[in-house]
């Protein structure tokens, strides 16, 4: 499979060559590729990714564009085989996550979000939920940068009709 | 850390189970006011996973299951607390517990309830004759507004007999009003429309069986009409009293069959191809066959079997110990089998498959 290859440009001035198809995933960068906004000499400057963020964004466009490009091609595969490959995907998509503190996976998912590339913000959204899923509020407000604005009375009035959701 | 916008903040929140968005009410006013907001409450439904509720005589529980995709699950197990229910009422026993429009629906001996446990909301319907047997609830699904009836019975006295037989009867709590349907004969049986029913967009519907070509079928019960129909034959039949057939929504809008052969020891899951009410014709399609290591005899009906799909292909089954009636949770995939013992200390319980909302009760 031949293709073409563009660059990205991140904002803190990293460039990456990446295919257009894998590219494509991110339904901004394929608008620009559409409307021939890319100069084939010229980096796309993303200015709200950081080199390392986009990085693994790359990795896993890169991982994603090779499963569909098999999905047109192998229509009649049989039911155990596209199971094993859905397998395959989500073992990556787990081990890709794992080694991420959740520092990164807010970046990620901004990226995501910028980017527009709909999968990756499923993802890292599932996995920002089985991260938060059996913390305190303290700890969740910490994580989301909220500021809690209950009077101490409204706070203790919720926390007790609540209570047995803590246990 | 960077905050992240307004919508990613509730694609995230829209994806944890209601255990954890109950106790993250407290975290500020914003987050506590999104469980009230119907499109939230829309899109939270639809990613809600089921689980199981086991009501005893005591206690309310909630089982969830994690990691059905991975090789090994688990369960969590969690006291619900009273959670709106009164604690005098959970002393009494529940004789049946069945979902209906997202909520679950309790029936107490003489007394019924609808109730949402995540929003602590409970409503009980009055009726004033004690003597009326309740087996279900609906509503008429052809006018806007939901009015409750409630699908139950009478036992009364045969005509120049002294013989009981039970009379089917609909209280209507608009009107609080009793009114009794005609059935074909005194002896039309409306067992299996207590204790194995399910509730889909108003209407009841359960297994029956016809004595006449032996064949079983299912049958629903219209409100909107106040009249039995026929909906669909099975694809399978029940070969032996032993064998199980149980009736449960598949996927939201359609039906699902299972089917316990106690003899060839296979476990069978018939599905509907289409939607429930798109008007077609019912086809069913095998999803799949299962010979699990060991297979439960449901014979036991008292407990009931209640059990769910996950992914196409996994079941998680509910039922009870064959010996003693301790409820037992089955994870059974093609290529693993997996059996929890819960509750061996439990005496009575009832049990149902619940996706866990915040749908307010109407």
């Amino acid at each position: 499979m031949s293709s073409n290859m563009i660059m990205l440009k991140s904002s803190d001035g990293a460039s990456f060559e990446i295919e257009e198809a894998a590219a494509r995933k991110s339904k901004i960068i394929a608008n620009m590729i559409e409307v021939e906004c890319v100069d084939e000499d010229k980096a796309i400057p993303l200015q709200n990714v950081t080199g390392n963020i986009l990085a693994l964004v790359i990795e896993y466009c890169n991982k994603h564009i090779v499963d569909d490009d098999d999905d047109v091609a192998t229509e009649e595969a049989s039911e155990e085989e596209e199971e094993a490959k859905k397998k395959k995907v989500d073992d990556w998509e787990a081990e890709f996550m794992n080694s991420m503190s959740l520092e990164t996976m807010f970046e990620l998912l901004l990226a995501a979000n910028y980017l527009n590339i709909k999968s990756l913000i499923d993802l890292v959204c599932q996995t920002i939920a089985n991260n938060i899923k059996d913390k305190t509020p303290e700890e969740v407000r910490k994580i989301f940068s909220i500021e809690n604005d209950f009077t101490p009375e409204e706070e203790e009035e919720i926390r007790k009709e609540n209570a047995w959701a803590f246990g | 850390m960077a905050p992240v916008p307004w919508e990613l903040e509730e694609d995230i929140l829209s994806r944890l189970r209601p255990r954890s968005l109950v106790r993250f009410r407290s975290v500020c006013k914003r987050w506590n006011d999104l469980l009230d907001e119907k499109w939230f409450i829309n899109s939270h439904f639809t990613r809600s996973r089921p689980e199981l509720i086991f009501v005893t005589n005591s206690k309310i529980y909630s089982i969830e299951f994690i990691g059905l995709d991975g090789v090994d699950p688990r369960i969590e197990f969690h006291e619900l607390g009273s959670s709106g229910i009164p604690h005098q009422e959970i002393k009494l026993t529940c004789t049946n517990i069945n979902t209906f429009d997202g909520l679950l629906f309790l029936n107490y001996f003489k007394k019924t309830a609808v109730w949402n446990p995540w929003l602590r909301q409970v409503k009980w319907l009055e009726y004033e004759d004690n003597m009326f047997d309740v087996h279900g609830l609906g509503y008429d699904n052809t006018k806007p507004e939901k009015v409750y009836k409630i699908f139950g019975g009478f036992i009364c006295l045969r005509k120049n007999q002294q013989v009981y037989h039970q009379r089917v009867a609909i209280y209507e709590c608009a009107s609080h009003a009793f009114k009794f349907i005609d059935t074909p004969d005194e002896d039309w049986p409306i067992d299996n429309a207590k204790r194995f029913h399910v509730s889909f967009k108003g209407n009841l519907y359960w297994i029956s069986w016809n004595p006449n070509t032996a064949e079983n079928y299912i049958r629903s019960f219209d409100f909107s009409r106040d009249i039995f129909k026929p909906f669909s034959v099975l694809p399978c039949r029940k070969n032996k009293a032993k064998d199980g057939l149980i009736l449960s929504v598949f996927k939201g809008d359609c039906f699902s069959v299972l089917k316990l052969c106690y003899a060839t020891r296979t476990i069978e899951i018939w599905v509907t191809k289409n939607k429930i009410d798109d008007g077609h014709q019912v086809v069913w399609i095998n999803l799949m066959t299962l010979q699990p290591s060991y297979m439960p005899n449901i014979v036991s009906k008292c407990f009931g079997l209640s059990y769910f799909i996950y992914d196409n292909t996994t079941l998680i089954m509910a039922c009870a110990e064959e010996d003693n009636g301790a409820p037992c949770i089955y994870i059974i995939k093609r290529d693993m089998f997996k059996k929890i013992q819960i509750g061996s200390e439990w005496l009575q319980y009832v049990h149902c498959v619940y996706v866990p909302n915040f749908i307010p009760l109407p």
